[in-house]
Parts: structure tokens; C-alpha cells; sequence
């Protein structure tokens, strides 16, 4: 079934692609376009910003170097932050480390055997030149990515930010105690700083905007974007949501070890005090302020960090002059230190107070209009393709519950349900508030386990399989409280389902497939609004959208046409109709709207107070005293 | 015997002092959902008021609850001049800025008073051993534990009986409904601060009791450990905070007994890496809340 839909895409997508003009718009999709201009831009920008300053002699050799450091460090955190949405305040270990353990191949044999005299014979030999050294400094940092990332996959919110948090203190006591490895708090220094050359740090900078780049655009990295605007619907198309946050974390402590390495060499010393609070606030300062949802607002935020962290340090200097004088009233002036925390701490709250999605905002910046507009044609846009994604559900395919039971305690929410979908059929689902149609839909989607009895798809039993699995093996499903993926374009939204049902396509092909998902639920005119600005209706029919090109054999529809008018009942009426025609998959409607849902079905079923009450075609449930009762109660009434 | 009561007893006084700090925070996150990370200065504030009071002359008797106090009038300036301006949003903006707000503070005590550690002359009460038969427990260390668990009667008192502390449970359980029914926000969310406040006075209290000085960086160090010890226990019921205080206490006091001396530099390290690999087995903490995990 699978492989003849792939095939009547790929086909026919390549006859589309004939009319393609440009280049950019031949092989790429829209969100590798935006990445490779926005890495171009930003690259350009970078190399021009440094022109500019260095001609003008504004800055040192040293700080023009400490910028780029802190592009590389701020994409480092700004992806993991950006993407997952969780805020990490551990990236910095990884940095302190990345600068150690390059620092351990770098500094110069005979200082060495003074500084660390107890480290094995290899590395007391080893005076590598930076470049090489900081191999085994990412390796490392990514070997300790991999372990604590077993760990940051597991939380959220709160628990992430608290437990990243507490990597940032270990590795700090680390740094301390490890005085074998470390010097502890005397430091290690003797680094030849001449090894940063603006050839490696310029490449470094490439290398680093390449690679966040490229996790951005691929499937993991929309994935987690996904699953960082909504982890329920991420779940529902078949995302498992743990993986997406180990690679990234993975990834971004790598980017975090070159940072290290690089910038241990360029100020000369690695010291433990260097790697904790005040180096974590510099960089949630840099990606806040910048806007971290995008890796364009993380080198804006290390640009500015970098010269407004020169810009306090020399006013402090300039202040220190001052310390122990009088100046007002006979008060002293008293020793200023951190001024640059200070300001900092005050920049966090003026930029959350007033522009709390950072200055570049949540797009990258090849995604402005401005930007399309000065590259024009060049930029390339979403080919107009117009084919129709489609796919057969085999005529054997069945859903069936049977004895379905959930409780809580000894409160039953939901008793006996027994239901069949067979291919091709719209089955409706209906009852009273209470009737326990919501916990038959949480249990068969798999967010809640039964307490007993059996779910079976096609002929497996699928009881307790995840809901990321039952997504993947043929269960699609919207929700009654509406979850699109927020702050991805409509089209976007629909990708990550394509990129879950047909792995095997390329970017481009996933996203016509997907655009043209969006042609037959009438939404390829919205495909580049973000999801939270659609109108209600068009939400609700992209989640159908979404769930439509996961491929499923069953769509699991919970009160689609809630808060619908009477036209647009209408239409959703027609579209599930054509629908079910046209790929001949099932359709469970939990629905409210009993005219819509007794036109529309073939077979309903009735749940009341928990229990399945009734079932069978809607003239017979109409006909029901059983139904009648539950809905408008007994006819006769002793009063 | 002799070497297991003494740990019991370490470990009840170091669990009292986190299990205050843990509740405190999760006061605040019951309502506004985040953890405040400028907790641990409220207990610096709190040793430098008794710093000053005592240099003024006063009791330490007398200055010790002045110092409570005084940190839980900080508390409620804080959420007043920080938080309340960015109420409404999400809670991972109220926890950066409470990370910039203990930078800034930190900033300031070193600026403003001193960077060095100022020692805190200790009352007699305080120092110096109890014997019991072969068995030398030190006396700050069970005034800790007394103090600790009376507060911990106290609030749950507090919490239980009186209308104000009722409200507030039911604000934590529910802030939106709680609002409809006419419990005013502001006055929740102060009183949680307040509660936070004097909670964290009454650590920072226990806390030099037993080390005689204070300094800018004071309250960071057992901050953490409650910040950890909070995601432990679970952020869903304020029983969580106390389990992980009391589990975070009896590690440290384990790792104290056990460890040679060497490797204690290592000692919070470990405490830490346990606590957080805890954290894989069960990500949501001990109290997870009652919502069945997704699949």
C-alpha cells in the first residue's frame, strides 16, 4: 500500500519539477533554502561587521577573536535552547572541558610537567598545535554529551533547566577537584595563543554556522521544533520525542567543546571560576537578548554580548580609578566590581519586560520578507506543485476494541466498549457529556493505559503500544482542543507527519507531498503562515491535514466540527465523505453534532454514564428507546 | 549504635535545613510555576541583617528573628519589583530572571558590603557537645533539628487551619479556578513569598549557627542543593520538597560518614550526580503528580 503511494509521488513530482526556474527551488525545500541563505547572510555579516571594526581599529585582535568564539558558544546553546525550548544552564561545562582538554595538548611539554605533572606519558609529550587539539577536545565534550543527554531527554520545563543547572555545578567541583587533571584553582595557563589564527576561527565559525544549520533543516531538528510547540500532537504523528532532544544536546555540546578549545587558547587561561555562573549568565544574556528560537538571533546576541561585555569592563576600569575617594556627602566610592553582571542582569529584565522574543525575533532571517525581496527570484519559493498525494488502505483493514475498560481507583470512567472500524466506513461515536467518549479516545490513541481488554489493529493486538507507535502503524488523529505545532508554518506542520509515514523521501518531495495534503484540504494558499495565526477552521483542517499524511488506516477524529458554523460543518462534511473515497481508510467521529454525525455515519455507536449502551445503523440508534432516554431522558416522568 | 545515632542526627539536621529551603521554593512554583533561583540570597540577606544588627549591639536573640523577617519582607519587594511586572508569562522568563536578580544581588553584596566573608559571633547555646553516655551529638546541630521541625509543624498548621493558608493551598492547586471562587492573586502570590522568605531566614539562621560567618556567596551553595533536591522530590506537591530535602540531607550525611577525607572535596559532586541519575528513573521526581505518564 505504502510503496504505490510513494511511487505515484515521485513520479509525478518530477514531472512538476520541469517547470521549476530556479536553481535553489530544483533540489531544496523551503527550510534548507532558508538555513543556506541565512547561514550565508550571517556568515557575510559576520566577516563584514569585523572588517568594519577592525578598520576602524575600534577593537583589539584578541576581542574581534573573542566574538567569534562567542558566535561559535552562542549557536552551540541556541540550538539546543532554541529548538527544544528547553533552557540549558549547562552548556558551559562543556565549554570548561572543551577548553582543558585542548589546553592538555597545546601547552608547551616543559610547563606542562610543572602544571600537571601526574597525567600520563603521552600527553606530557604532546605539544600538538591547537587545530589537532581540539579533536579530542569535541570528542570529548561529546562523549559527555552522550551520557548526560540519557539524562535531558527524560525532563521538561523546569526539571531540564534545574538538572542542566546541576551538570554546570559538578562540573565546576570537577574543575576544582580534579587537580590531576585541572590545576584546580591555580589554573592552567601557558596556552599558545598565537594558534588562533583567523583561519581557524573563521572556519571554526563555517564549520559551526554549517553544522546548526544543518540540524536545523533536518528531520530531527524540525521534529523537535514540533515537539517543543506541542509533545501530545508530536506524539500523535509518531514523533518520539526523546530522540530529537539527545541529538541536539549531543550536537550543541560539540559546538560547545570547539567554542572551549578555541577560546581557552585565545584569552590564554582556563580556570575553573571562568566556567561557571558568570560565563552561564554571559550566555542565556547573549541568546535572550538575540531571540535563541533562531540561530540568526544568537549571533546577533554574541555580537552584542561581546562588545557590551568590553564595553563595562573598560568603564569599570574607568570607575576603579575612583574607589576610596570621597564623593558626596563624605561617602567613599565604593571598589566596583561586576559591573558587567549588573548591566546584564538589568538587559534580561528590560529585553523580558519589553521584546521578551529577543531582538531577531522567532524567524531566522533569510524567512523576512525584506530578505526574500532582496534576493528575489534567487530566493526560490514553494514549487506549485499540483498533484495529489495519495494512498490505499488495504479493503482488509480493521480496528477493534473489545471489553475495552478504564478506571481510576474505583471510579469506572469507561466500561465494555466494544467497537469495530472496518476500511472504508465512517463509524460515529457518540453520547451525553460524561459518556466516557473522551477516555476511549485517550486509551485507543494511547494516552491513557486500559485497564483491561484489548485494543487490535489489523489483526495485532495494540493495547499498550505507545502513541507514537499506533501513529506510525496506521492510526491518525486530531483533537478536541486543537494542537498544531504553533510557531511552524502550515506547511511545515504537515511535513513532520509525511517525513514520519514515508522516511524514504527527500526534503523537497516531502514537501510537495505535504503541500499538496494541504491542495486537498484547501489550505496551499495559507502554507507559509505560522500554524497559530490560521483562523480556527483552517487549524482544525490542518490537524486533519496532518493526520491524513501519516497514512492512516483509521482517523481517529475528536469533534472536528466543534465551534464549526453550519457551512463549514457542511464542508467538512463533504471533504471526510470524499476522503474516506478516495484512500478507502476508516473514520472513528467522536462528535457532538448529531445531525452531522447521523447523515455521515454508517454505523454509531452510544456510550452513556461509561457504559456502550447502543449500536448499529443511525436509523436504528435513532430509533432506539435506549438513546431517546439518554439524551432527553424518560418519556414519562412522575413528578 | 553510638556512630548511627550521630549520623541519624546529622542527617535530621542537614534534611531540616534543605527540607525548608525545598519547601520555600516550591511555595512559590505552586503558583507562579517557576523555582526562584534568588532563594538562596534571601538567606544571604538574612545573615547580613544579623551581622548588622549584632554590630549594632542587639541580641542575637533578639536579631535572629528580626533577620527572618527581614528576609521575608525581601521576598515580597522582590516578587513585587521584579516578578510582578512580568506576570503572565511564561514561567522559563520568571526563572531567568530570577537567575539575573541573584547575580545582580550577588553583585551587590560585594560591592556594597564586602567580597570577604564576615565572621557572625555565635551564642554559647550553639556551640559545644551534648553527651549522652558514649553518644556526642553537637548542640547546634539538634537546636537545628528542633527549629526545623517546629517551623515544619507551623506551616503545616498554618497551611491546614487558618483561611489564609487554606486559600493558599488551593491557589497552588489551582490558581484559575481559586481566582473565580475570589481568593485575590496578589495577596496569594505575596504571602507565598513572604512563607518563602522567612522560610529561607529561618535555613540561613540554622545555617550559620553552625559556621559563624556570612558572605556574598552564602546562600548558593545549599540553594542548589534545594533546587535539586526540589526536582527530586517532585514539583507537583509540596510534600515532594520535603522528601527531597530530607533524601538530599541523608546523602550528604552518608557521604560525609563514609568518605575519606581526600576525596571530600568530591563529596556535593556525588550528591549531585546521584541525585540527578535519579532523576532517569523517575524524570517527574518521588510525588509524581497523578496524571498517568504519557506512553
Amino acid at each position: 500500500m505504502m510503496s504505490s503511494g510513494e511511487n505515484v509521488v515521485k513520479e509525478e513530482g518530477l514531472v512538476v519539477q520541469h517547470k521549476m526556474p530556479a536553481f535553489f527551488t530544483r533540489f531544496l525545500d523551503t527550510r534548507t533554502r532558508i538555513s543556506i541563505w541565512s547561514g550565508i547572510a550571517l556568515f557575510l555579516g559576520i566577516c563584514g561587521l569585523l572588517l568594519v571594526v577592525s578598520g576602524l581599529g575600534l577593537a583589539s585582535d584578541r576581542l574581534l577573536k573573542l566574538g567569534c568564539v562567542n558566535v561559535i558558544a552562542g549557536l552551540g546553546v541556541g540550538l539546543f535552547c532554541g529548538s527544544t525550548g528547553i533552557l540549558s544552564l549547562g552548556h558551559v561545562a562543556f565549554f570548561g572541558v572543551g577548553a582543558y582538554v585542548s589546553a592538555w595538548f597545546t601547552i608547551p611539554p616543559a610547563l606542562k610537567s610543572l602544571l600537571l605533572p601526574h597525567m600520563p606519558d603521552f600527553i606530557l609529550a604532546a605539544h600538538w598545535p591547537l587545530i589537532f587539539a581540539l579533536v579530542p577536545a569535541i570528542l570529548a565534550t561529546t562523549i559527555l554529551g552522550v551520557l548526560t543527554g540519557f539524562i535531558m531527554q527524560r525532563l521538561r520545563d523546569t526539571s531540564a533547566v534545574i538538572a542542566s543547572f546541576g551538570f554546570l555545578v559538578i562540573f565546576y567541583l570537577l574543575f576544582i577537584g580534579l587537580k590531576p587533571l585541572t590545576n584546580g584553582k591555580s589554573a592552567l595557563y601557558g596556552m599558545p595563543g598565537g594558534d588562533v589564527t583567523w583561519p581557524l576561527i573563521l572556519g571554526s565559525v563555517i564549520v559551526t554556522l554549517v553544522i546548526a544549520y544543518a540540524a536545523k533543516s533536518s528531520v530531527t531538528g524540525r521534529n523537535a521544533e514540533a515537539m517543543r510547540d506541542d509533545e501530545p500532537a508530536a506524539r500523535s504523528v509518531g514523533i518520539v520525542s526523546e530522540w530529537p532532544i539527545l541529538v541536539l544536546w549531543i550536537i550543541s555540546a560539540a559546538i560547545m567543546g570547539l567554542a572551549g578549545g578555541l577560546f581557552s587558547h585565545a584569552i590564554g587561561i582556563a580556570s575553573p571560576s571562568g566556567f561557571y555562573l558568570e560565563k552561564t549568565f554571559a550566555l542565556i544574556v547573549l541568546i535572550i537578548v538575540g531571540g535563541y528560537r533562531s540561530l540568526t538571533g544568537c549571533v546577533i546576541g554574541a555580537v552584542f554580548v561581546t562588545f557590551a561585555e568590553e564595553l563595562f569592563k573598560n568603564i569599570e576600569e574607568y570607575l576603579g580609578g575612583f574607589a576610596g575617594q570621597e564623593f558626596l556627602f563624605g561617602i567613599e566610592f565604593p571598589q566596583v566590581f561586576g559591573l558587567t553582571a549588573l548591566s546584564f542582569s538589568l538587559m534580561i529584565l528590560l529585553v523580558l519586560y519589553y521584546r521578551p522574543e529577543g531582538i531577531a525575533g522567532y524567524r531566522e532571517m533569510a524567512a523576512a520578507r525584506w530578505f526574500r525581496k532582496m534576493l528575489g527570484k534567487w530566493y526560490g519559493k514553494v514549487p506549485q506543485s499540483l498533484f495529489e498525494a495519495s494512498y490505499r488502505v488495504p479493503e482488509k483493514a480493521i480496528l477493534r476494541t473489545e471489553k475495552l475498560h478504564k478506571s481510576y481507583g474505583s471510579l469506572c470512567a469507561m466500561e465494555c466498549a466494544d467497537i469495530e472500524v472496518r476500511a472504508g466506513q465512517i463509524v460515529g461515536l457518540i453520547g451525553p457529556n460524561g459518556a466516557g467518549k473522551s477516555t476511549f479516545i485517550n486509551v485507543i490513541t494511547g494516552n491513557l493505559f486500559a485497564t483491561s481488554g484489548e485494543i487490535i489493529l489489523n489483526g495485532e493486538t495494540a493495547t499498550y503500544w505507545s502513541a507514537a507507535k499506533l501513529a506510525k502503524s496506521g492510526l491518525g488523529r486530531t483533537f478536541q482542543n486543537i494542537r498544531v505545532f504553533s510557531s511552524l508554518t502550515t506547511l511545515e506542520n504537515v511535513i513532520v507527519a509525511v517525513n514520519v509515514a514515508q522516511p524514504g523521501l527527500s526534503h523537497l518531495e516531502a514537501e510537495m507531498t505535504a503541500l499538496s495534503w494541504l491542495n486537498t484540504l484547501g489550505l496551499a494558499d495559507q502554507a507559509e503562515v505560522l500554524a497559530d495565526g490560521l483562523a480556527y477552521g483552517d487549524q482544525r483542517r490542518l490537524e486533519i491535514a496532518r493526520a491524513l499524511a501519516l497514512h492512516p488506516h483509521f482517523l481517529l477524529l475528536d469533534e472536528p466540527a466543534a465551534g464549526m458554523n453550519n457551512s463549514e460543518t457542511e464542508s467538512l462534511t463533504a471533504l471526510l465523505r470524499d476522503v474516506v473515497k478516495r484512500v478507502g481508510c476508516g473514520i472513528l467521529l467522536v462528535e457532538h453534532d448529531l445531525p452531522m454525525v447521523m447523515s455521515l455515519c454508517d454505523s454509531i455507536y452510544v456510550f452513556n454514564k461509561g457504559e456502550q449502551i447502543a449500536s448499529g445503523t443511525p436509523v436504528e440508534v435513532r430509533a432506539n428507546p435506549v438513546v431517546i432516554e439518554a439524551y432527553i431522558g424518560e418519556e414519562t416522568s412522575e413528578a | 549504635m553510638e556512630q548511627l545515632i550521630q549520623f541519624a542526627i546529622s542527617a535530621l539536621s542537614l534534611g531540616g535545613t534543605y527540607a525548608l529551603l525545598a519547601l520555600g521554593l516550591a511555595t512559590v512554583f505552586g503558583l507562579l510555576g517557576f523555582l526562584n533561583f534568588a532563594h538562596g540570597d534571601l538567606m544571604t540577606i538574612c545573615g547580613y541583617s544579623i551581622y548588622f544588627l549584632l554590630a549594632a549591639g542587639v541580641s542575637f536573640f533578639i536579631a535572629a528573628p528580626i533577620a527572618i523577617l527581614v528576609a521575608g519582607l525581601a521576598a515580597v519587594l522582590m516578587e513585587r519589583i521584579a516578578f510582578r511586572p512580568l506576570r503572565g508569562r511564561s514561567p522559563m522568563s520568571l526563572l531567568i530572571t530570577s537567575f539575573a536578580i541573584s547575580l545582580a544581588l550577588h553583585v551587590c553584596f560585594q560591592i556594597f558590603i564586602s567580597p570577604k566573608s564576615k565572621p557572625i559571633p555565635i551564642p554559647d547555646v550553639f556551640s559545644g557537645y551534648l553527651t549522652f553516655g558514649e553518644v556526642y551529638v553537637s548542640k547546634a546541630q539538634i537546636i537545628s533539628i528542633i527549629v526545623s521541625i517546629l517551623a515544619l509543624i507551623l506551616l503545616s498548621a498554618f497551611m491546614t487551619k487558618t483561611r489564609i493558608g487554606i486559600a493558599l493551598r488551593a491557589s497552588a492547586s489551582d490558581f484559575t479556578v481559586a481566582r473565580a471562587m475570589g481568593i485575590k492573586a496578589n495577596q496569594m502570590i505575596m504571602l507565598a513569598f513572604a512563607i518563602s522568605g522567612v522560610l529561607a531566614g529561618i535555613a540561613a539562621v540554622m545555617w550559620i549557627a553552625q559556621r559563624g560567618a556570612v558572605s556574598p556567596a552564602m546562600g548558593q551553595g545549599p540553594m542548589i542543593k534545594a533546587l535539586i533536591a526540589v526536582i527530586i522530590g517532585g514539583l507537583s506537591h509540596p510534600r515532594g520538597a520535603l522528601y527531597g530535602g530530607f533524601i538530599l540531607g541523608t546523602l550528604e550525611a552518608i557521604f560525609l560518614y563514609i568518605l575519606p577525607d581526600s576525596w571530600v572535596l568530591y563529596r556535593d559532586a556525588m550528591v549531585l550526580v546521584i541525585l540527578i541519575s535519579f532523576l532517569m528513573v523517575r524524570p517527574n521526581g518521588i510525588v509524581a503528580p497523578s496524571t498517568e505518564p504519557m506512553r
